[in-house]
């Protein structure tokens, strides 16, 4: 076999690998691709909904002042658990109670979630956090809405996105021959035209999609591969446990000295939220960023005890070794947190490339389909129809989740994906079968 | 037909790749209101040199302009 035999061969591999893994992925691919491009905006959808759905902001004031809340929401609920506190990132955003009511052993527990005027120290409302439209979107792209194995699926997604993106790169040039990039070959049908948009994204959003699948890919897997090689969280801290868990959830702590205590320890710390202990260690943990700093939100740690106020834990990224740096640049790097609004809005922009080159790939495979055999529809009529049913589902989903409720949606999505995975996995089996059964001459 | 190879299918995929990366860099840096230092400036004219690279499809400046932006990001890192 000559070396260009050998060469034309494994392009053809390639194409083969590219052509299959973009199929069969493609629509998970254009899902995460669109509820990424929005989930990069959750933060700021979440805080138009609260000023213009719920209208509550804090009242400006030098101090931030929670005590007489959280004491309020401890009387309201005596028996509640799990306190967080989430604070406000800017002057006049509301802080958020977020706590667990009931439940024996943990079954049957309520979740509970109130606004605060940081500034008068009042309660000024109530959401069902798990029902939030953040909650969806956070979901939705995390693990499509399904508990069980949904976060596994995406992170195969983007095994497959890495995948289809290196092997399109790999036979680039195979398929641009002489054409140079970004020329669109017009009047040449729609297949040919969809192919070129095709080429000239995939090749101009690599790098980014490249980092994505691979982020992705690792975020999705993350709790499987932290058990299967004992990974262990960087900045996990379990304290020791003082007193028992009664004690611990009656010890009363004044938040305003609380904070001082923390802006001395850890000066650049920026808190976005603090958890109250309850299991008897008698501790306040604060999480938080610091600024300039691309690494995971809430990554650096302060923990305080609740007597004496003295530092038990400190976890500052910046001071951590390469590898723990690198566990915590990866959510960063997925969503693009680290740089303001234009970063973000870049990330939506090269983030809908994926689903862009899904539907094209699509398009593409429908017209060389089409040759072959004549099908009711044009190729892109069909895409379109798929396109739609798929963005009906998910807003369908999303209304589902807002206002009847998140395990009702939740239910709906994993019927859907389990059940489209096993209709899709028996056909499979049904047509390799089929074609195995057929005689030769009818091939 | 070899400069034209070596230009569409090494040169300007290798550009947009360095592209990517840099926007996202210096959109990061200028966040955290690093405008007037070195590593900002030599980001945004490798920025610039690529973009321009790729449009005037030159060797001269696609080269140089990936050349000089890895060694930035590593310096970085």
């Amino acid at each position: 076999m000559t070396p260009g035999n050998t060469a034309k061969k494994d392009n053809k591999l390639l194409w083969r690998i590219h052509h299959w893994a973009g199929l069969y992925c493609g629509i998970v691919i254009a899902v995460l691709s669109l509820t990424g491009a929005l989930a990069v905006f959750i933060p700021e959808i979440d805080l138009f909904i609260q000023k213009q759905y719920y209208s509550v902001s804090s009242t400006p004031s030098r101090t931030f002042n929670i005590g007489k809340s959280v004491a309020q929401a401890e009387k309201q609920y005596p028996g509640m658990s799990g306190l967080i506190i989430d604070l406000p990132e800017k002057p006049g955003q509301v802080a958020g109670l977020n706590f667990f009511v009931g439940g024996d052993k943990g079954l049957g527990l309520q979740r509970y979630y109130f606004f605060v005027d940081a500034g008068k120290d009042e309660i000024v409302g109530t959401r069902n956090q798990q029902n939030s439209l953040a909650n969806y979107l956070r979901q939705m792209h995390v693990r499509l809405y399904d508990g069980y194995w949904g976060r596994q699926l995406v992170g195969l997604g983007g095994i497959a996105l890495l995948v289809v993106a290196i092997t399109g790169l790999l036979i680039y040039s195979d398929f641009m021959k002489r054409q140079p990039y970004p020329k669109l070959r017009k009047g040449r049908g729609l297949r040919i035209l969809m192919a070129d948009w095709h080429k000239i994204f995939g090749i101009s959003a690599l790098a980014f999609n490249i980092v994505i699948a691979i982020t992705g890919a690792w975020l999705g897997l993350q709790p499987k591969l932290m058990n299967w090689f004992n990974i262990k969280t960087p900045n996990n801290f379990k304290p020791e446990i003082v007193i028992s868990p009664e004690e611990d959830k009656k010890t009363t702590v004044h938040w305003d000295n609380l904070l001082a205590v923390a802006k001395k320890e850890f000066p650049d710390l920026v808190p976005n939220g603090i958890k109250a202990s309850d299991d008897g260690s008698s501790t306040i943990s604060f999480y938080g960023n610091i600024a300039g700093q691309a690494y995971e939100r809430n990554a650096n740690v302060l923990v305080i005890s609740k007597n004496g106020l003295k530092p038990v834990f400190k976890y500052d990224v910046r001071t951590a070794p390469f590898s723990h740096k690198f566990y915590f640049i990866q959510e960063a790097l997925h969503f693009g947190d680290f740089g303001g609004l234009g970063l973000k809005i870049l990330y939506a922009v090269l983030g809908l490339t994926s689903g862009f080159l899904s539907i094209s790939g699509f398009v593409v495979y429908l017209y060389r389909m089409d040759k072959k055999k004549r099908n009711r529809f044009s190729p892109l009529k069909t895409t379109f129809i798929y396109c739609m049913v798929i963005t009906l589902v998910l807003i369908a989903l999303a209304l589902v989740s807002m206002f009847i409720g998140y395990s009702k949606a939740a239910l709906a999505a994993a019927i859907l994906i389990n059940g489209t995975l096993v209709i899709f996995i028996l056909y499979s089996i049904y047509t390799f079968i089929r074609k195995k059964l057929q005689p030769a001459h009818s091939k | 037909m070899k400069d034209f190879k070596l230009v569409e299918h090494n040169l300007i995929p290798l550009s947009l790749f360095a592209l990517n990366i840099s926007v996202v860099h210096l959109l990061y840096l200028l966040f955290i209101d690093n405008i007037l230092s070195f590593t900002t400036l030599l980001v945004f004219s490798s920025t610039i040199v690529l973009v321009a690279g790729v449009i005037r499809k030159k060797k001269v400046l696609m080269i140089p302009g990936a050349l000089v932006y890895t060694i930035v990001l590593l310096f970085s890192l």
